[in-house]
Formats: C-alpha cells, structure tokens, sequence
C-alpha cells in the first residue's frame, strides 16, 4: 500500500454565513423604528410629569402602567397593523403562497419585530425610569411584576394588530386601529366595572397597597392567551385545525375570570401596612411620617420648625403631626397635608408652601349646617385668615389676598413673644364652630 | 405520468369569477425550456399560478414532479423542489439581495447548512454577486428582477416558473439571462411565460401557445417556426420566422375553433 502525501491545506473560501429570517425581520423595516417610537413616547410622557413619581417607586410604576397602556399600546397595535399589511402592500403574497414553510411558521417570523421591538422599548422605558427614581426612594420595592404584565399586554396588542393588518386590506387600518385602540383602551380604563383590570391602562392611586400576587402572572396569561389564539386562528393551515385557537383562547378567558371578580374599586389593590408604617423624628412635636416618606422626614420637620418652636408647650397644640392613610389615630394627633403633593425627587420643592398648608389643616375644622354662623362670623374668618398668615404667610404667586386681616396680622407681629403665645394658647382653646368665642389679637 | 414529465396537466379548468381562464387544457412538459406565449389575456399567468401551486383550479387534475398538487401532504413536497418568479414580483425594500435570496431559501425549506452557499450561488447567476450586500431598494428595475429570478432559483429547483422574466431588463441582460435558462434547462424544467417571441427563439427549446384558455400549439421551437413557412425576405430573422410560425398557429387554432363552433349549431 502506498500513502500519498496529504494535499496542501488551502484555505476554502466560505461564504459569510446567511442572515437567519428572525434575525433579518428584526432588523429590517418598521419594527427597530417602533421599539424606539415607544421608548420615546414612554420616556418623554414620563419626563413631563416626572416630579410626580419620581419620589416614590408605587407612583413610578403606576404611571409606567397607565403610560404603556394608553400610549404604547395604541402606538404597538397601529405599527402591527402595519407591518402586517406588508406583503400586500409589498405584492409578496403570491410568492409566499408558492413557498412550503406552513403559514404558522412564517407568521411566527413575520410578526416578530410587531411584538419584540415594542416590548424592548417599553422595557428600556421602564428600566430608564425606574433606575431615575432609584435615587430618591424610601421605602418598598417596584412592582416588576405590573412592568412585565405591561410589557407582555403590549406584545400581546403588537400581535393582533398585525393579525388585523393581514386580515384587513385597508391603508387606513393601522392609523384608525391607533385612533380606536387608544379610545377604547381609555374608555376601559375609566369603566365603573372590575373589566378595567383586564386592561392594560387601568388606574390605581394609592402609594401605601400593593397587587395581589397573582395579578400580574395571570394578567399576563389573559394577554398572551388573546394573542396566541388570534395568531392561531389565522395561521393555521388546513382549516380544520383552527379549532386549536379555542385552547388559548379558553386559557385566556379562564385567567379573566378571577380578574372579573375583583372588587371595582380597588381591584388587585391591597393596603400594605409596611408601606404605612409611621416613620417618627424625636421632635416636639414629633413630625410622622409613613415610611414610604421616610427620606422626606428631616426636611418636613425643617419646614414644620417655625411653627413648631410658637406651639412648643401650648395646650392644645398638636402633640404629633402624622401622614398616611390611617390619619391622626391618637388624641393629639394632627393631620399633615401629603408630602407626595410638595416633595419631588425626596425634596420638599415649596416648604414655605408646606408650611402654609400644615397651618390650613392645623386650623381646619369640619362645621355642621347652621353653625359658624352669627354676627360675628365674618370677623372670626378674617381673624383665622390673619393668624394662619401670621404663623405661615400664604406664598405670593398662590392669590391669598390677605388686606382684610392685616390689621390684625399687624397687631399680632407687634405683641411680645409672651403675648403672642398667650393669644395663641386662647385661639387654640376657642378651636371650633363658635364664631363668637375665636379672640380678638 | 411519463418519470420525466414535471407537469401533466389534464383537463384543467380555472375560473375568475364568471370569466374561464383555462378552458379544460392538457398539457405536459419534461425536461428543458419551455416557453409559454400567447396574447394578452390568454391564460398565461393564470396557467404558471395553477403550476406554481398558488391558484386552485376550477376543476382537472395537475401532477407536478409526479405528485398530485391538489394534495395538502403532496403539494408540501412540490413545493420544495419548485421556483416561481411572479409577473409582478414582490420584495422587502429593507432587506439586502443576500437577506432577502437567504429568507426565500428558508421559506422553501432548504436545509440551514446550504443556504449561505446556495446564496451566493443564485445571486451570482443572476449577475449580482456585485450587489449581494446592497438594499433592495436601492437596485434598479432590472436588477430587481435579477434578484426575483435568483429567489426563484435559490433552492436548484426542478420546476421552474418564470412568468414575464424578461421585464425590464436591458438588451445585455436579456442576452444573460436566456444564457442562464439555457444552462437551468438542461437539468430541470423550466416555463417560462412570455409574449416577447425573441425570448422563445433564443432560449426555448418547446413552445406552448395558449389562445383563450386553450392550447392552440405544442412542439418545438423548430416546429413553430415551421409553421410560418418560408419568408420572401432576404433578411430573415430566426425571431421574425419564430414570429410567422406564431401568428400561423395562431390563426389555425382561431380557424379550427370557428369550424367546431359551426359544426355545433
């Protein structure tokens, strides 16, 4: 046997490896361009309004959830519409119809960039933010799994919208499904019936509740459920197999049924004492706080202080300022206005403000009909309008004329500290619906 | 069904709403270039569609590469082993030539591990090996169609449908371009539809001419030109005399159908 000797190694010209069809689908055409339209709707809508949430992570994720749902996902169902237009408008259809890969497989593909790019968005938003309040929280945690169920709903609305763009041969389609998808998403949003949990926009408003668990896991099944089985029912092939849609459509409505028996008004939302829990500084009077505000504490105290140091040791000044959802639980107890309102980015923005505010609930009382009437009531309204002026000015710019009271106010400001606590102890003890018993600076 | 015929039509009907597009047509083509002329509104497009599996018919029977290609599990298989250019071929503007001849490869099931080099070959057939990596939508109106017929070809197909080919391509193109049918046709079965008769005479070795649904002639180019008999002219041309045997065999069908009418009332 002879050997031969081995031929020279050449190097083989290979072709660069061909472009897998998802990945080209990804790349090419409408889809990059919607993940970014979504992201930048998001992220600009939420740059707008950002001292309202940026404080706490229950505000952030909620406006997260009402902005994905009725800007996002009218914007996904628009650009799936669209794209699922494509081969219509691009007169590829009767090439496909030649081809052997199964319409499921293709639509698979093909509506990939509809679902993908608008969930990435959504999620690079939602990252965005939520690393934008970060900073400036207290207490809890994002609620991740609401962020999912959105990022899922709006998958799930990129994907029928790109069943109803191959279904319905109409330029106008993907505009108008926009237009009606954002109508009817927010006319879901505000329907008095526990249906506006099935959507993605619904609204809750409270920083100290928290979702049920199994909200967001089953939410997400809903939307998924909805989607798989429109997919389904257009893309199988033969006919007879479409009955299989009926299985994730099943999936989906069995999810909505516990969703359906949600209380209306709270729907998955719980209080959460932890949230609630009150947060106190050792001052006289102690300044309360819950503890998703703990951050805010030493500047409300800061702001409290001038009012404070008058009320310090008078009978009937406030023994505790406390803030949450219980309210003043202990005799002694006085309410403070919401720190949410006047705190952005764990700073009080106006103090000034907050302080004016505090004296306004210090001194407000609630008087049945027919009281706080008389010949003097008049005189007692300016009286209390010249004390809260002289304890915290009302800010210029907020329209408080106070000329009426500030005889009154001058002659409060020219007593002696002794005398302007005695006058203050007085007022204090005539607190009430009596307008002949509030004294006269 | 002859083992070398990829098609055997019989009886084929199709049917536009209210209007007969093939009227109970039998044909049957092996191996080689076969061009499909007849005028406008013969039945062309709608005979390559049936082929290309695309339309239903009314009614007939239509083996492609010996299976029955009104069959859902049969039809699958032909399709595999078939190319198809539309006559108004659809494309994704963003998507390169290579990204686009590679999307059609997976639509037609080619196996992963063949597709790039099966790419480059088609693009480079059709002349585009230059342009491989540039957006369709950047290409011109002939190129376009370059990149149509190397989507068509991607797969190394045993049928192949070419409806109108040659539209939009310029004179050095179109030379190309029978060059390639010439070179597909020796090892598959290539149709191509067409009205331009020069595409036939230069690159078809069978003729099909279909007038009102019906078949009006087959055989070969040779026959056709035949038919024309001898021209007076000095300067003959192989496509004028392809152009006499047309229209001849045109006009015998028109007079042989006008007779079977008479004959019926």
């Amino acid at each position: 046997m002879t050997t031969s000797p081995a031929p020279p190694r050449t190097r083989r010209a290979t072709p660069p490896g061909a472009p897998s069809p998802l990945v080209t689908e990804l790349r090419r055409g409408l889809g990059p361009w919607t993940g970014v339209a979504v992201a930048l709707t998001v992220l600009l809508s939420m740059y707008g309004k950002a001292p309202d949430w940026q404080s706490r992570w229950s505000d952030a994720t909620q406006l997260l959830h009402v902005t994905a749902g009725l800007l996002a996902g009218p914007l996904t169902l628009a650009a799936g519409c669209w794209q699922g237009g494509r081969d219509r408008r691009r007169r590829t259809t009767d090439l496909w119809e030649s081809v052997p890969r199964p319409l499921l497989r293709r639509l698979a593909v093909a509506v990939a960039p509809s679902v993908l790019w608008p969930a990435a968005g959504l999620l690079l938003a939602d990252v965005v933010c939520l690393l934008a309040t970060w900073p400036y929280v207290s207490e809890g945690r994002p609620f991740l799994e609401l962020l999912a169920a959105d990022v899922v709903a709006v998958a799930a609305l990129g994907a029928l919208g790109h069943v109803v763009g191959r279904l319905v041969r109409w330029r106008l389609a993907a505009p108008l499904l926009g237009v009606f998808g954002y109508v009817g998403l927010a006319i879901g949003s505000y329907t008095e019936s526990a249906a506006r949990w099935l959507g993605p926009a619904s609204e809750h408003q409270s920083v100290w509740d928290r979702p049920v668990w199994w909200f967001a896991p089953v939410s997400m099944v809903w939307a998924a459920g909805l989607a798989l089985s429109a997919l389904l029912a257009y893309g199988l092939r033969p006919a007879r197999l479409r009955p299989l849609a009926l299985l994730p459509l099943a999936v989906a409505v069995a999810a909505a049924a516990p969703i359906l028996r949600l209380p209306t008004d709270t729907g998955p939302w719980r209080p959460d004492p932890a949230l609630a829990r009150p947060v106190c500084d050792d001052g006289t009077p102690q300044v309360c706080l819950t503890a998703v505000d703990r951050a805010l504490l030493p500047e409300v105290a800061a702001a409290l202080a001038p009012l404070n140091s008058r009320l310090r040791g008078l009978p009937g000044a406030p023994v505790r300022w406390v803030s949450g959802p219980y309210g003043p639980t202990r005799p002694g107890d006085v309410e403070l206005p919401d720190t949410g309102q006047d705190a952005t980015r764990g700073r009080l923005t106006r103090p000034d403000l907050y302080l004016n505010s505090a004296v306004s609930w210090l001194f407000s009382t609630t008087c049945r009909p027919g009281e706080n009437t008389g010949p003097n009531a008049e005189r007692a309204s300016v009286v209390h309008l010249a004390v809260s002026e002289w304890l915290a000015p009302t800010p210029a710019d907020y329209g408080v004329d106070p000329t009426a009271a500030q005889p009154y106010i001058d002659r409060l400001r020219a007593k002696s500290p002794a005398a302007q606590r005695d006058y203050l102890a007085r007022y204090l003890a005539a607190k009430g619906c009596d307008p002949d018993k509030v004294p006269v600076p | 069904m002859n083992p070398s015929t990829a098609v055997a039509v019989t009886g084929l009907t199709v049917r536009h709403r209210r209007t007969v597009a093939l009227d109970r047509l039998d044909l049957s083509l092996g191996p080689g270039v076969h061009g499909l002329l007849g005028p406008n509104g013969a039945g062309k497009t709608s005979l390559i569609r049936v082929l290309a599996t695309v339309a239903a018919p009314f009614s007939g029977r239509v083996e492609l590469l010996g299976g029955d290609a009104t069959s859902h599990r049969e039809r699958t298989g032909i399709r595999r082993r078939l190319g198809y250019l539309p006559q108004e071929f659809g494309y994704y503007p963003g998507f390169t030539v290579r990204e686009f001849v590679a999307y059609v490869a997976w639509l037609k099931e080619m196996p992963s591990d063949r597709v790039p080099a099966a790419v480059e070959r088609a693009v480079r057939r059709v002349g585009l090996g230059d342009r491989i990596d540039a957006k369709m939508k950047t290409l011109s109106g002939g190129m376009v169609r370059r990149a149509g017929i190397a989507q068509a070809v991607v797969n190394e197909p045993e049928l192949l449908l070419l409806d109108e080919p040659t539209a939009g391509l310029d004179p050095e193109q179109r030379v190309d371009f029978r060059s390639l049918l010439r070179e597909l046709g020796t090892g598959a079965t290539v149709v191509v539809s067409t009205h331009l008769v020069e595409d036939v005479a230069a690159a078809c070795t069978e003729v099909a001419l279909i007038e009102g649904g019906r078949l009006a002639f087959q055989g070969t180019t040779g026959e056709l030109t035949a038919l024309g008999g001898v021209s007076t002219e000095g300067n003959d041309s192989t496509t004028h005399a392809v152009e006499r045997g047309y229209t001849a065999a045109l006009r015998a069908h028109r007079t042989s159908a006008e007779n079977a009418r008479e004959a019926l009332r």
